[in-house]
């Protein structure tokens, strides 16, 4: 049955990415990337590590798709003129979408109540998280946060417009550090 | 409750790293404070870094530390690879100084992030686990995107930047989803636990998994050094970013992916060489071949030697499909040669670009062998390096590399190498037909050679003509280098 | 006479080469710039010859190699096996007097031809001398690969920079060209010395460790093939000569000279001194082959030669003819046809040298190499007309003069061994006299074509040619002393007496 749901959604992560990339609206886009990311979420639990599922979403999900949504806002790019009516093509996909990891999430959470077979034990805390990055991979934590650091000295750099040349896109620099922290984990 | 306790650690290995980051950072604290048009001062101080880096590296020559649970590790082979990341960045420094004041760009960050970048670079080529050599990867790639678009003032340098990061994503998705599946199937990171689990297998290849990760990873790092059919990023980047810098990418971050690849290949999968050397031969007669036979159609000389990269990298390529100790030691010579010769040569190009046009055509050199005699000498021994002429240093590399093939029974791949090699001299030709052969149609009266572009240069010329006549100082530190792996 | 103590093959090697840094200084001053390098010549030429009049002392002494008069090896790049071994015998040595000697012609005749870029010019020049004098010394099969390339970069310039015509094709062909042969002559060296090692465990390219390596029949085909490519391209052997009518038409006169006098004789050398001896069996299946395409060299080269209506071309093929003569010697590989050959390429080099020089001069005056130009120059410029008949009846052969030496023998020589070949040169060189007597006929004898306003050779060219010509009736009348110095090397290759 976990494979089924695996597969249910992984496909759905699937289809939200590829209509984050072909939808032209840029708040669209991003709440598509929320959907997907969410059924990422759902599959981490599924594979007994809560913890980062948890981190999925409030970091993902949460944290950096608002502050893009925010940026998009800020920058005035979300068209909101035609935001009071969307047609139902614009928001149903969406809404199936994520009723499927919603749906996959609440089977699973409630098999795994039903069904005692399943220890909890398997299930990965966060204090083996922890002694695992930091025993195992200290070199790697450091380097990510050099790693974040050097990003964000980056899209600083090229962000910051020169009085002579007002032309230059503005949307080069948060696209930079989102790419580095969407790998850095 | 039991407290976590982080291992005391062994810092030695990665003391030029921590050296290198924390001059990085304190470097772009002092950038602040810095006039604008003082930012040279940061470039002289960055390259005194480097040098004081080698000297880091070079007093752990011959040791073999291991480091951070079996994630770092100080070998020869890294050594000799984080060398030559610091000749390609010490060379870059200096010759980026008179581009970026004549391109009015000259802006403090530049420094650091090329000292991050070799920061990057030395962890790829240390990295002893797949995680590290990833991040390493990434780290030197972030810099690496800032930098091809550093001159954000010009519509090419942004073209550049943006194309390089997205491709560059795109690539290091292929390389994690290779280490993933490669995790997936052993159930390590660590490269030396990837090598015992494929060595207790009858057939790893049957694998699927195992397989399918080293192949991902393959192609993620043909990606990183611009092997076909994965190369087509590489002539717009280098074309569009500030040559310096194009220098810098043509040597360094090639040299870094080749050290990891080296590393994960020899060590973890060492069992599977009958697998992956087919797929390298492949590689290599691909590009070698699109690399030289584009480079031939080309006007503009950074595209030429965009190419003619893509080339040399297939060049080091076969010596990956030989994989004998013959062949990898002659991908480091080679790698070592090629930083002198290609950023010598991107160093006259920077010297021949105007204000405003950076990026030369080869017509521009016309009549330059009469106007400036010892720039175009020294652009002639470049050339004739890069086009593999003894006694050069690239003579010596190609000789090292198809020696390793021949050995190891590739005929036919040195002979597709060295008929690519002939037809790759012919463009080379090209630059010193218009340079000696043709009437000036320009006074070069705007060219002055600052003093650091004269010194990279000075070693440019050094380096290349050592290597090529008494390639034994360094072949020997080659040889002891690939011994440990 | 010459002190054994001093590395005199190092100093001839690389004497010319630090001639270059003292020419730097002399940037700006060309006229000092010439004297240096003459000087610097002159000097090569000196101790060549004074090599020459030595070299019966020098046999009585052994060497470590039989039949070698002096060796020099130092350890170079161990990693390798690369050492750095020169080595001198009767066949270098008239190799290295012919440069020596050939390089005073080209710096001679280029006195007020070069006028730009006079100092670059003479750098180029002798750091040429350098890269052939190691190609005839070489006895590491590296080393030799190292300065055959290094010899093609400074005739690269040469010929495109002062060259005329189309000088840059010319020139990028004949560079593509050799180095296209010598590529895969590379791999072929690289492949004998791993088989070498892995038979006998020791990593070397030292040509006397590996003529001792025994190789499969089917192997020593493949290796020989990519020497002989190499080799036939320099030579130049039919269907690869294309290069060289271009490569001389366009090249200034110091260029044709040794392009005609030394670069196509490392070709034969090479295959003397390394192709047959490395590879006897493998020499001896493609004989055949290379008789005919001698032959077909000798005969095509003759036919073209008629149709030519620049003299400088038309010379240029008589040297593909001749150097199929040459060809046909060491095919014949018997003692009598090699020494004939290795005489050949020397009185080739000569003979051939003079003839561009003269047409050198002639082009110097009327700015014109065409045939159709001239007429009646005995009349008006009777000492050049009287050299260039001179040196063309020593191109064709005329007994007493030196090309009849070397012909006779190599007829002589592959009458024994195959006649057929012989009649047929021997046909090739009734072409030759044809063509060449036209050409002197339409240049010298014919009525005036057109009024053309000639000055007759100045005291500078007037010594070189009577040099020049001395030292060919010397050649063709008292051979004996250069085939002494052939003799034993020639026994030693061929392995029996003569």
């Amino acid at each position: 049955m976990e494979q089924i749901i695996f597969y249910i959604l992984a496909a759905v992560a699937v289809i939200g990415t590829v209509l984050a990339i072909s939808e032209k609206h840029p708040v669209h886009a991003i709440l598509y990337l929320v959907t997907s990311l969410f059924a990422v979420a759902v599959v981490f639990y599924l594979l007994m590590a809560p913890l980062v599922a948890v981190f999925e979403v409030i970091l993902y999900a949460g944290a950096i798709m608002v502050l893009f949504l925010f940026v998009i806002m800020m920058l005035d790019l979300g068209h909101p003129e035609k935001g009071f009516s969307p047609h139902w093509r614009e928001w149903l996909p969406a809404l199936l979408l994520s009723l499927v990891s919603i749906a996959s999430l609440v089977m699973v959470i409630v098999s795994r109540h039903s069904q005692l077979a399943v220890p909890a034990a398997q299930s990965i805390p966060i204090r083996e998280v922890s002694r695992r990055l930091f025993q195992g991979h200290g070199v790697a934590v450091e380097l990510i946060s050099l790693q974040l650091l050097f990003a964000l000295v980056g899209a600083l750099y090229l962000g910051k417009q020169q009085a002579s040349s007002p032309g230059l896109p503005p949307s080069s620099a948060p696209e930079r550090v989102s790419g580095s922290e969407e790998k850095s984990p | 409750m039991d407290m976590i306790t982080i291992p005391a650690v062994n810092m030695t290995p990665i003391m030029p790293e921590i050296f290198l980051s924390v001059l990085a950072m304190a470097l772009l604290l002092i950038n602040v404070f810095v006039p604008s048009g003082q930012k040279s001062y940061i470039g002289y101080i960055s390259f005194i870094g480097v040098i004081a880096a080698a000297v880091l590296v070079g007093t752990g020559w011959g040791m073999h530390v291991e480091s951070f649970n079996g994630a770092v590790v100080q070998d020869n082979f890294a050594s000799f690879f984080k060398m030559i990341f610091l000749l390609a960045a010490g060379l870059a420094i200096l010759i980026s100084d008179q581009y970026m004041v004549r391109e009015e760009c000259n802006h403090g960050e530049l420094y650091p992030l090329i000292l991050f970048t070799v920061v990057g670079m030395m962890l790829m080529a240390a990295g002893t686990d797949l995680m590290t050599i990833f991040l390493g990867l990434e780290v030197m790639s972030v810099s690496l995107y800032v930098l091809a678009g550093f001159n954000r003032e010009n519509r090419k340098s942004n073209e550049a930047g943006l194309k390089y990061f997205l491709l560059g994503a795109f690539s290091t998705g292929f390389l994690l989803y290779g280490m993933a599946l490669t995790y997936g199937a052993t159930g390590s990171t660590r490269i030396a636990d990837i090598a015992t689990f494929a060595a207790q297998q009858s057939l790893p290849s049957s694998n699927v998994m195992l397989l399918a990760g080293m192949l991902l990873m393959i192609t993620g790092f043909a990606f990183k050094v611009a092997a076909a059919p994965f190369h087509m990023w590489t002539p717009d980047v280098y074309e569009g970013a500030p040559t310096p810098m194009t220098a810098f990418m043509s040597a360094g971050p090639k040299a870094a992916g080749f050290a990891a690849a080296l590393r994960i290949l020899l060590v973890s999968f060492s069992t599977m060489q009958a697998d992956w050397s087919q797929l390298f031969w492949v590689l290599a007669v691909l590009t070698m071949t699109v690399g030289n036979i584009t480079a031939l159609r080309q006007d503009n000389i950074k595209r030429m030697l965009a190419y003619s990269s893509i080339a040399h990298a297939g060049y080091c390529l076969v010596g990956f499909t030989a994989g004998n100790p013959t062949g990898t030691a002659g991908i480091m010579f080679y790698m070592l040669s090629y930083t002198f010769m290609n950023i010598g040569a991107f160093a006259i190009i920077v010297l021949v670009g105007k204000k405003g046009e950076p990026n030369g055509n080869v017509m521009d050199f016309a009549g330059f062998g009469f106007k400036h005699p010892a720039l175009a000498v020294a652009m002639s021994i470049f050339l004739f390096s890069l086009a593999g002429m003894p006694p050069t240093a690239g003579f010596i590399g190609k000789f090292y590399l198809f020696s390793g093939a021949i050995q190891k029974g590739y005929i036919w791949l040195a002979v597709i190498g060295v008929l690519n090699s002939a037809a790759s001299v012919y463009y080379y030709l090209r630059v010193m037909v218009y340079m000696y052969m043709k009437e000036p149609t320009e006074e070069f009266d705007w060219l002055q050679v600052s003093a650091p572009i004269a010194l990279s240069l000075l070693i440019s010329v050094t380096g290349t003509l050592v290597l090529g006549v008494v390639p034994s100082i360094v072949l020997q530190y080659a040889q002891e280098a690939i011994k440990l792996i | 006479m010459i002190p054994n103590s001093l590395p005199i093959l190092t100093i001839l090697v690389f004497l010319p080469l630090a001639c270059c840094l003292l020419l730097l200084p002399a940037w700006k001053r060309p006229r000092l710039a010439f004297s240096l390098a003459l000087a610097s010549m002159l000097l090569e030429l000196a101790l060549t010859v004074g090599l020459f009049a030595s070299w019966k002392g020098l046999a009585a002494v052994q060497t470590a190699l039989p039949g070698f008069l002096l060796l020099e090896d130092r350890s170079w790049i161990e990693a390798f096996g690369i050492r750095y071994t020169l080595g001198l015998d009767g066949i270098s040595l008239l190799m290295v007097m012919l440069t020596a000697f050939s390089f005073c012609v080209a710096i001679l005749v280029s006195w007020r031809a070069i006028k730009e870029r006079a100092v670059l010019f003479l750098v180029l020049l002798l750091a040429m001398e350098t890269g052939i004098m190691g190609v005839f010394l070489s006895l590491d099969l590296a080393l030799f690969y190292l300065f055959w390339e290094v010899m093609l970069i400074p005739m690269f310039f040469l010929i495109g920079v002062w060259g005329h015509g189309r000088r840059i094709y010319s020139t990028i062909k004949f560079f593509l060209f050799t180095l296209f042969g010598s590529l895969l002559m590379l791999l072929a060296i690289i492949a004998l010395h791993l088989f070498h090692a892995q038979q006998t465990g020791v990593v070397t390219f030292a040509l006397h460790a590996l003529l001792k390596t025994t190789l499969a029949p089917h192997t020593q085909l493949w290796l020989y093939a990519a020497f002989f490519l190499a080799f036939a391209i320099k030579f130049p052997l039919f269907p690869v000569h294309t290069w060289l009518p271009d490569a001389h038409t366009d090249a200034p006169t110091a260029g044709s000279v040794i392009l005609a006098g030394l670069l196509l004789k490392t070709g034969s050398y090479g295959l003397i001194r390394f192709g047959y001896p490395l590879f006897p069996q493998a020499a001896h299946i493609l004989t055949p082959l290379f008789y005919t395409l001698a032959l077909i060299g000798i005969i095509y080269a003759s036919l073209v030669a008629f149709a030519q209506e620049d003299m400088k071309r038309l010379i240029a093929y008589s040297s593909i003819g001749h150097m199929g003569f040459v060809a046909i010697g060491i095919a014949a590989w018997q003692p009598v046809a090699l020494s004939g050959s290795i005489i050949q390429m020397a009185n080739h080099g000569v003979t051939t040298g003079a003839l561009f020089c003269l047409v050198g001069m002639l082009d110097e005056r009327a700015h014109t190499r065409e045939i159709a130009a001239f007429g009646g120059l005995w009349g008006k410029t009777p000492l050049w007309s009287f050299f260039f008949l001179f040196f063309s009846l020593a191109s064709v052969g005329l007994p007493g003069l030196n090309n009849f030496v070397g012909e006779f023998l190599i007829l002589a020589g592959t009458m024994k061994s195959s006649p057929l070949v012989a009649a047929l040169a021997f046909g090739g060189i009734v072409l030759t006299l044809i063509y060449m007597v036209r050409l002197v006929q339409e240049v010298c004898f014919q009525e005036e074509r057109q009024p053309l306003e000639l000055t007759d050779l100045v005291p500078r060219e007037l010594c070189l040619l009577a040099l020049v010509a001395l030292l060919n009736l010397w050649m063709g009348v008292h051979p004996a002393p250069l085939l002494d110095l052939i003799r034993t090397p020639v026994r030693l290759l061929i392995g029996g007496g003569p």
